[in-house]
């Protein structure tokens, strides 16, 4: 079974790699032919050049984040199944890297396609591009063959390589993903040069390969995109997993899926929760780069769009602490927790509500006038960064403390220590609310350059409680007595339908992004080295780029579903080799 | 009737991608289009046409409404009401007019206290205006010399107006 019916995937992408290397082989021909003079832009029937790219260019990442997120924690899977000699964990790790394998040849086209849609028309800017990273794309195109093989052998080791060889084939796993994250990062020099050229000159001519790669917005995007990946990974993986539970015929299989639900939204929820941080961080380099680039990001025509970016993250947060509430359900033993649980929903409801409150608003006259200005004279206080960092922080402290409570739900603590402890986690959670808060409200009475400065001391503040408490937490209920087995399987199928939700939230979040990225350029190809002078130089409304968001997030979803049936033909009738309620996930140190 | 599983995972996705597509579709439209060059070469223009020139270079192509406000204190900016009055005092010996350009081409040689170095080239890549377009808008922000009078005269007549609003806020930093 573990070999069978997805032995073929790998030839397409072969193939579009081997294509990759040919069009690599006649570049620099290419190029001569743009520099004699031909067409910058050629127009794609129907629907325009941009559009086109645009859409290959979201599924293609959609896919190249689902395959390069997976694998990590895949490996992350086998480990747990290394230390814990549990089979479940090693038959859970193989079932997500076979989600992965399905959709890699699908990753190598879209690919494949995407160069085509560059070269064929934008010829100029391709030729420049391909100018200044001529030498990494081959080095992309190696590392993609040392990618494909190694994962086929990790795939179709995993019986081959098991027992005493165990170490190899989990060796071969992190080699993946070491070259999995290289391929990111090239490509991300690529991406990332565009908004903030670095290693030329004033005319563009390149002046250093390295400046080019390393350029303001280069590691924040790949800290950035590396932690999406995992969490895009999760989600997908969780909304594979809801898929199944809610077909599934057998409680055996409900409770297998359940599980795996559980372990995909683990993971999403440990790289969201760190996500924004890197967020952050890149847009703290875009204003280090380009302070006008920032402005028009943030308060220029882009503005309305964190406003939305705020309600997708908040159904995230929502939803990811909804699920562990759902959860807890099954748990024994979490009825003692679950009196909190109305006040975590308070504070991330009105974290939210503060995170998606605009600063000002398109207004009428009249409203204008009935306000006493364009901005509320007490909604518009919420507006600014000092409140929606505080929100967010304190929103990300609910979630920690909701999935600390899930953690240890059926377990209690036998340690001597413990009611210290516990104490000790208290006021650090207490004194990093007071930190974010005492920094949030200070941050309305001094200049923005300070202002600015504080949002680090808040981010600071919260990851050293996370770190801090688990500190305590992970020693404290090792070896803890269990108030009961979980019971896998029965939790209400509305949890699956916010495991879905996640996913389709998360996909439709990396379109907006994606979007808000590739905009800030506005009228450039590179910004400030190359004008874009083509009929599609307007950079779109909110609408408009909702409106492709969506469609190609559906045929994304639509792709994904029909290579996960294809995947599952080889399981029809197949038993799930004892991994029913009774022992998947079920005693406590499975969670 | 049992309703297949696909057709309701699709069914919720579906309105899941709508709510959100219907919500972006029901805020303000701005798009972001790309600036139309001036050219003023050899071209007989008014001094009203090339103040109103200048005006929208300031509103749109320049970019400096994003940080610069005309009667109104920004955090990011000074603010530029009075500027036509104060720009010929920034510098010994030098008038309003080549101070307002030095400003506009090499932002960092003088500084107004209390701002951040922050302001772009002018001339240069990504905002790269021309010749013609500096000239208008440099045109444009000696015309507010009269805002600041009015400006005066206003606080001195209007005690409602706050002591701040009295002051001109415009300090020593170029535009």
């Amino acid at each position: 079974m573990r070999s069978g019916g997805v032995a073929g995937d790998f030839v397409p992408a072969i193939w579009a790699g081997a294509l990759v290397l040919l069009l690599l082989q006649v570049m620099p021909a290419l190029a001569q032919e743009t520099a004699k003079g031909a067409e910058a832009y050629r127009a794609f029937p129907l629907f325009g050049s941009r559009l086109a790219v645009w859409g290959i260019a979201q599924i293609h990442l959609n896919f190249a984040a689902f395959i390069l997120g997976v694998p990590i924690f895949a490996v992350i899977v086998e480990v747990m199944g290394m230390r814990t000699k549990d089979p479940r964990y090693d038959w859970l790790a193989h079932q997500f890297v076979k989600l992965v394998f399905a959709a890699f040849s699908t990753t190598a086209l879209l690919g494949a396609l995407l160069l085509f849609l560059l070269i064929g028309y934008y010829p100029k800017f391709f030729s420049y591009i391909t100018g200044i990273f001529y030498s990494t794309m081959w080095v992309y195109a190696v590392l993609f063959f040392l990618e494909t093989f190694t994962v086929y052998l990790w795939y179709y080791g995993w019986d081959w390589l098991s027992g005493s060889r165990k170490w190899i084939h989990l060796s071969l796993g992190i080699l993946a993903n070491v070259i999995g994250t290289a391929i990111l990062f090239i490509a991300n020099s690529w991406v990332t040069f565009m908004i903030s050229p670095r290693g030329v000159d004033e005319a563009g001519t390149l002046t250093s390969l390295w400046g080019a790669i390393n350029n303001y917005t280069w590691m924040p995007i790949n800290i950035h995109r590396f932690l999406a990946n995992i969490t895009f990974g999760g989600t997908i993986a969780a909304a594979y997993a809801a898929f199944r539970f809610l077909s599934a015929k057998t409680h055996e299989e409900r409770a297998l899926y359940d599980w795996m639900g559980y372990i995909g939204n683990f993971v999403e929820l440990s790289s969201l929760l760190v996500l924004p941080f890197a967020g952050y961080y890149l847009g703290r380099e875009i204003y280090s780069f380009n302070q006008t680039m920032g402005i028009t990001m943030m308060g220029g025509f882009m503005s309305w769009l964190w406003v939305l970016q705020a309600i997708l993250i908040g159904v995230l947060f929502i939803g990811s602490n909804y699920y562990l509430w759902l959860g807890m359900e099954r748990i024994p033993g979490a009825e003692r927790y679950r009196k909190y649980i109305p006040y975590l929903i308070m504070v991330i409801a009105a974290g939210f509500m503060v995170w998606a409150t605009p600063r000002s608003m398109v207004v009428t006259l009249q409203e204008t006038r009935a306000m006493g200005g364009t901005h509320h004279p007490v909604l518009g206080f919420l507006g600014v960064m000092s409140a929606k960092n505080t929100a967010v922080n304190l929103m990300i402290l609910t979630t920690f403390l909701s999935f600390l409570l899930y953690r240890r739900a059926n377990r209690i603590s036998v340690k001597p220590w413990a009611g210290m402890g516990m104490a000790a986690q208290w006021v650090i959670f207490g004194l990093a609310a007071a930190i974010v808060t005492f920094y949030g409200v200070y941050g309305y009475f001094v200049d923005s350059i300070v202002r600015i400065g504080f949002s680090v001391y808040q981010v600071m503040a919260v990851l050293g409680a996370i770190v801090l408490v688990m500190t305590i937490d992970i020693p404290m209920f090792k070896g803890g007595r269990s108030t009961g087995t979980i019971r896998w399987g029965q939790i209400p199928p509305r949890s699956q339908y916010v495991l879905i939700l996640l996913a389709v939230t998360f996909t439709w979040l990396m379109g907006l992004m994606g979007f808000a990225r590739s905009g800030i350029r506005q009228h450039w190809h590179v910004y400030g080295i190359m004008r874009d002078t083509s009929v599609d130089a307007v950079t779109p409304a909110l609408g408009y780029a909702a409106n492709v968001i969506t469609t190609v997030t559906a045929i994304f979803f639509a792709l994904v579903f029909f290579i996960f049936w294809l995947g599952s033909l080889g399981e029809k009738g197949k038993h799930l080799h004892g991994m029913g309620p009774a022992t998947a996930g079920s005693s406590e140190d499975r969670r | 009737m049992q309703v297949p599983v696909t057709l309701k995972v699709s069914a919720f996705a579906l309105l899941v991608m709508g709510v959100y597509t219907y919500y972006a579709n029901s805020i303000p439209q701005l798009q972001s289009k790309p600036p139309v060059e001036l050219s003023l070469e050899g071209g007989n223009v008014t001094p009203e046409q090339l103040v109103k020139a200048g005006e929208e270079i300031f509103k749109g192509k320049g970019t400096c409404e994003i940080c610069h406000r005309i009667g109104q204190k920004g955090t990011r900016a000074p603010d530029m009401a009075g500027i036509g009055a104060s720009a010929a005092k920034r510098k010994p010996g030098m008038s309003a007019t080549a101070y307002l350009i030095e400003s506009l081409v090499d932002p960092a040689a003088h500084l107004v206290t209390g701002y951040p170095p922050i302001m772009p080239k002018v001339d240069k890549p990504p905002i790269s205006l021309n010749r013609s377009e500096i000239w208008a808008l440099v045109a444009f922000l000696e015309s507010h010399r009269a805002v600041a009078l009015l400006h005066r005269r206003r606080s001195l007549s209007s005690p409602a107006i706050p002591k701040r609003g009295r002051r001109s806020s415009w300090g020593r930093r170029p535009v």
